[in-house]
């Protein structure tokens, strides 16, 4: 009785420390985590609409260049000067070989070519997947057609204008990003087609 | 004393000798920059976890101490999460869902139940540390041949010109079992 009542005290005890400690490192480092996180939005934000900086910080960039606006499809970050909306960038999320991969491409308009592509977010192999985010890779869907299908090619097949190359030994993720870019875009750029007609 | 703290390092190497935490090995160790993120993170959660377990050794029930060496070392784990999150986002984004992993490390365990559980807190945190540097070195080791062979750098930096083909089978699991054996063989012979 004695040793069973013993169990159940140290592993509450344990526990109990452990969630203490975990406690007080989440909450010393949530906002810098959040900040990051923001911080990587906007940078992801800026390099995708081709924004110049000269010098600017990132978020006086943000408040002068960047509008948001709340479309059926989410959000949409118009890249203004004066009057005039050069390009948009938006977020596309959905699901990756491990877990989920976001992506922030920017558009010119009104022809829809792309003018960047970040990695948000990935969690795929390292070395294999993961490579999405090397920059040899993700500079192959500049100038392409966001509002026609773009696919990624696997090693062997040789890719049509609008196609990118997939990354050797990585196939399962370039087919997921292939199904983000395509399926998950379309709501957007039908939503800023009918805007602008509208 | 300095016996605990270097046997881990060759004659009791984690990887080569007693071929443990094969799994995370076999997964980071295409590329130099992975395996130090990994080795600096495991190293860090091995002297933690058992330090505790060191200190906790003599109030663990024997019933429930893998239960509680789990939690101790989940912990730690999630520590280093955090920490990479917050200071360092870019390592973060590469090799974030490893560290996760780390918990699962057979080495960590392995201590905690073989040496720690047993031992004073400082042979055990010697023991920790040797253990870790033994891990870090073999994954030193496996990267210095698997991103050559597979990328045609070092640590990012090019090492093998555009003739160079890059082979994808050593970035791949299958060519870290290739180079581990041959490690695993050579390591052997020698110490015979």
């Amino acid at each position: 009785m004695r040793e069973k009542v013993l169990i159940v005290v140290v592993l509450f005890a344990v526990s109990t420390v452990s969630a203490l400690m975990l406690a007080g490192v989440n909450a010393a480092s949530k906002d810098v985590i959040i900040k990051n996180r923001e911080r990587a939005f906007k940078e992801a934000l800026i390099s995708v609409l081709e924004i110049k900086g000269d010098g600017q910080t990132i978020e006086n960039l943000y408040e002068t260049k960047i509008k948001e606006q709340k479309l059926p499809a989410g959000n949409v970050y118009l890249s203004v000067d004066g009057e005039n909306i050069k390009g948009a960038a938006f977020k596309l999320t959905g699901p990756g070989f491990w877990g989920p991969i976001s992506v922030m491409v920017g558009v010119t308009l009104p022809d829809y070519k792309i003018s960047g592509f970040e990695i948000l977010e990935q969690g795929e192999t390292p070395g294999l997947g993961a490579r999405i985010d090397e920059v040899e890779f993700k500079k192959q869907f500049l100038a392409k057609k966001l509002d026609e299908v773009i696919i990624i090619k696997v090693k062997g097949e040789k890719p049509g204008i609008n196609d990118v190359s997939a990354i050797t030994g990585a196939t399962i993720t370039s087919k997921s990003l292939e199904k983000i870019i395509n399926e998950a875009a379309s709501p957007f750029i039908e939503s800023l087609k009918e805007s602008d007609r509208g | 004393m300095k016996n605990i703290l270097i046997r881990g390092i060759i004659r009791d190497n984690p990887t080569f000798r007693m071929v443990l935490g094969i799994c995370s090995t076999l997964a980071v160790t295409n590329r130099v920059s992975n395996s130090i993120a990994m080795s600096l993170g495991t190293t860090f959660v091995l002297i933690g976890s058992s330090l505790s377990v060191s200190l906790l050794r003599n109030y663990i029930p024997r019933k429930v101490r893998m239960a509680v060496y789990t939690v101790i070392i989940a912990t730690f784990v999630v520590v280093v999460d955090i920490y990479l999150k917050a200071f360092y986002p870019v390592i973060s984004k590469q090799i974030g869902p490893y560290v996760g992993l780390i918990i699962t490390n057979c080495i960590i365990m392995g201590r905690a139940e073989a040496f720690a559980s047993a031992n004073k807190p400082f042979p055990s945190f010697l023991d920790a540390l040797g253990v870790g540097l033994g891990y870090s070195f073999s994954l030193l080791l496996l990267s210095s041949i698997r991103e050559p062979l597979g990328f045609g750098s070092w640590l990012g930096y090019v090492v093998l010109g555009d003739w160079w083909e890059p082979w994808v089978l050593m970035v791949m699991p299958p060519g870290a079992f290739l180079v581990l054996g041959i490690y695993i063989w050579i390591l052997r012979t020698v110490s015979k």
